[in-house]
């Protein structure tokens, strides 16, 4: 019998899986499908195969495990690995299920499974400068399906690649002055510039005020699902690489601002997103806003330094997916053979009542309010902030529900019938409403959605457990 | 028969001075001419002299190496101003304009004062940044163009919202970058991951052009 080291399966399996989809996309419904079928199954491996045991694949041995050295640098899964990895595959079976039903593009779900690949690679592989360039080339990847549908605007794209190489030289330099602290242990500047350029890089790549224009506009011009990915998978890898950055230099945290500055870059991130969101009509850019509401939360969360506060981060990580995903796929439902770039027209949500409702779930759920998934999550937040300061819990609570103004505003236009003009004809002066077709298929796609963000926000313990798992197992603070 | 490595000994007396020269002068191409063709070719000009200062810091086989990939992506740059003026003048043609008079050969950009002004600024900030931090492990020469090259960058990148310029701010910042961290870190790993982030950055940029352009056209 061979036997095969794990983490590497982890990394190829997904980037031949792409390969294969790229192939076989000329059948629309196969890639989806396949990229579903593969990620949901190495999410379970992961997370029901207990620790420290191995399975046998046509004859082969895979111990997941155990290390492994590539071109001499190391790919070690460790426990923490496992509850990331897992986010990271159900997730990507989420989206490739989405879709299936959903994806106009065709080349979301080769990229996304390349990506993937990539992303698991950055969580296993050591030292820390090849996670980084691992996650630089899964970035650049994923600008092809963010605008695979011709016609859009491509401003978002470009601002996300340009913030994201912005932040590279930061990681990979300071990675070499830690290097060199370890020989010479006097220079204190040494760490002084370390701390500085890291704190940038993820100040860029999490899109915190003032470097967040990225983060709206790819939701308001990419491909709906492809920014979900982006909203969740990656932002889960910028999260995971930081954790692991953490671990690596715990004095990071030991830092005398460390709470009040990221306090403040924090209740900025979150203020800014929820008075933006609050005020947008369009649905793609009030995700992004949302988004930033729950970086803005988290990064407060995690001045706390203490590993409830990285469960908290972890749990709204997880519940985020499900509403970005019924969300985005919803307005996919709406926009269904319809110019990409086109503005809904009004009282387009009567002719797709199944899509509409998956939005306004979702938008419910990204919001946080009862009983989503996502109320569970920013409940969990919002009391561990307020623990340490109310006032400060207080100004996030407002600022995490404000998008709900935006994101009712934007329904209410959905269902508002075309108005008459005073004076004309009812025939000639009301346009008349699109039709939308809403196939049964797309339907249950959305219900199983709709359920889980409803199961998952009754039963939170579901995924809360997985989160603590992955805090405990980081043990960073 | 003259071998490459060769004819890189023979002209390594232009890997001082004269390439930051060099690297200066395409990077004035890049911000005051306004013809894509010599944009390529500023490109190509800032590659071939990067490549020429890489081998002050890193192997000449690799440097080697980083010279192929830039003229790959210069050619990939190339290839897309072409089809970008193609889908233009088709544009053009569709929807009955009177075609606009072709820029002479070597016109400046609009606003070609005020471009002249930002590269005289990058310059003083390369040249203040070269005197308060000098980079560590380099010498002065490669650290002045990395810092030309990042610095160069950046302000490209700031001064447009067109992907294909902008991306080639991305492509300088980047080369800069990369002649930096190639003397600190020298594993071949490492090179070979950046040239293939260098290359799939050029291919993000001219996807983002292209489809920028198509939805131009359909504005239109």
């Amino acid at each position: 019998m061979i036997e095969t080291t794990g983490p590497l399966v982890l990394i190829l399996v997904p980037m031949l899986t792409g390969v294969l989809a790229y192939v076989l996309r000329r059948w629309r419904s196969v890639p989806p499908i396949l990229g579903a079928s593969v990620t949901l199954l190495l999410g379970l491996i992961l997370v029901l195969l207990p620790s420290g045991q191995s399975f046998e694949i046509a004859g082969q041995e895979i111990a997941l495990e155990q290390s492994v050295d590539v071109l001499g640098r190391a790919l070690v899964l460790q426990p923490s690995d496992r509850p990331a990895m897992g986010y990271l595959f159900f997730t990507a079976a989420a989206l490739f299920l989405a879709a299936w039903r959903f994806d106009r593009g065709g080349l979301f779900v080769p990229m996304g499974l390349g990506m993937l690949g990539l992303l698991c690679g950055v969580l296993v592989v050591h030292p820390l400068i090849y996670a980084v360039l691992f996650f630089q080339i899964a970035v650049v990847l994923s600008v092809f399906p963010l605008y695979a549908e011709e016609d859009t605007p491509v401003r978002g794209g470009l601002r996300y690649l340009t913030f994201y190489i912005l932040a590279l030289p930061g990681l990979m330099i300071s990675h070499w002055l830690l290097d060199l602290y370890v020989y010479s242990p006097d220079q204190v500047s040494l760490l002084e510039t370390a701390t500085i350029l890291i704190g940038f890089s993820f100040v860029l790549m999490l899109g915190l005020v003032p470097f967040h224009a990225w983060v709206p506009a790819i939701g308001s011009d990419g491909a709906p699902l492809m920014s979900a990915f982006l909203y969740t998978a990656m932002t889960g890898g910028v999260w995971f690489l930081l954790f692991e950055y953490l671990r690596a230099y715990p004095w990071l945290a030991e830092h005398g601002e460390w709470q009040s500055l990221l306090t403040v870059l924090g209740v900025a991130t979150a203020v800014v997103g929820g008075l933006l969101g609050a005020v947008r009509r369009s649905p793609g850019t009030l995700i992004g806003y949302i988004v930033m509401v729950d970086t803005g939360l988290s990064v407060v969360a995690l001045g706390d330094a203490s590993q409830r506060s990285v469960g908290a981060i972890v749990l709204l990580l997880f519940a985020r997916t499900v509403g970005a995903v019924l969300m985005t796929a919803g307005l996919e439902g709406l926009r269904s053979k319809r110019d990409a770039s086109a503005e809904l027209p009004d009282g387009v949500g009567w002719k797709a009542p199944w899509s509409t409702a998956a939005v306004l779930i979702g938008g419910l759920s990204l919001v946080g309010l009862p009983p989503t998934v996502g109320f569970a999550a920013r409940w969990a937040l919002l009391t561990t902030v307020a623990r340490s300061n109310p006032i400060i819990g207080l100004v996030l609570l407002m600022a995490s529900i404000a998008p709900v103004v935006g994101l009712i505003q934007w329904v209410v236009k959905l269902l508002r019938r075309p108005r008459q003009l005073p004076g004309v004809e009812l025939e000639e002066a009301v346009p008349p409403i699109p039709s939308v077709r809403e196939p049964v298929a797309d339907v249950a796609v959305l219900l199983v959605f709709v359920a889980a963000t409803f199961l998952l926000g009754v039963f939170p313990q579901w995924i809360a457990a997985a989160a603590d798992d992955l805090a405990r197992y980081m043990a960073l603070f | 028969m003259t071998t490459i490595l060769e004819l890189v000994d023979r002209i390594s007396f232009l890997a001082a001075m004269p390439a930051v020269g060099a690297i200066f002068v395409s990077l004035a191409l890049l911000l005051i001419v306004r013809r894509w063709q010599l944009h390529a070719l500023a490109m190509a000009i800032m590659y071939f002299f990067s490549a020429l200062l890489y081998t002050r810091v890193i192997r000449p086989e690799v440097a080697v190496v980083k010279l192929l990939i830039g003229w790959m992506i210069a050619l990939t740059l190339y290839m897309t101003g072409r089809y970008l003026t193609a889908l233009q003048e088709g544009a053009e043609k569709t929807t009955g304009e009177e075609q606009t008079a072709r820029p002479p050969r070597f016109s400046l950009a609009a606003g070609a004062p005020l471009r002249s002004l930002v590269l005289l600024t990058v310059l003083m900030v390369a040249l203040a940044a070269f005197v308060r931090f000098p980079l560590p492990q380099v010498p002065g020469d490669v650290g002045l163009a990395c810092y030309l090259l990042a610095i160069g960058g950046v302000f490209l990148m700031g001064l447009t919202e067109d992907p294909f310029r902008s991306g080639m701010g991305l492509l300088m910042f980047l080369t800069g970058f990369d002649l930096f961290f190639g003397a600190l870190e020298p594993s071949l790993v490492v090179a070979g991951l950046l040239g293939v982030m260098n290359f799939l950055v050029a291919l993000a940029v001219t996807f983002l052009s292209v489809t920028h352009a198509a939805q131009w056209e359909s504005g239109q």
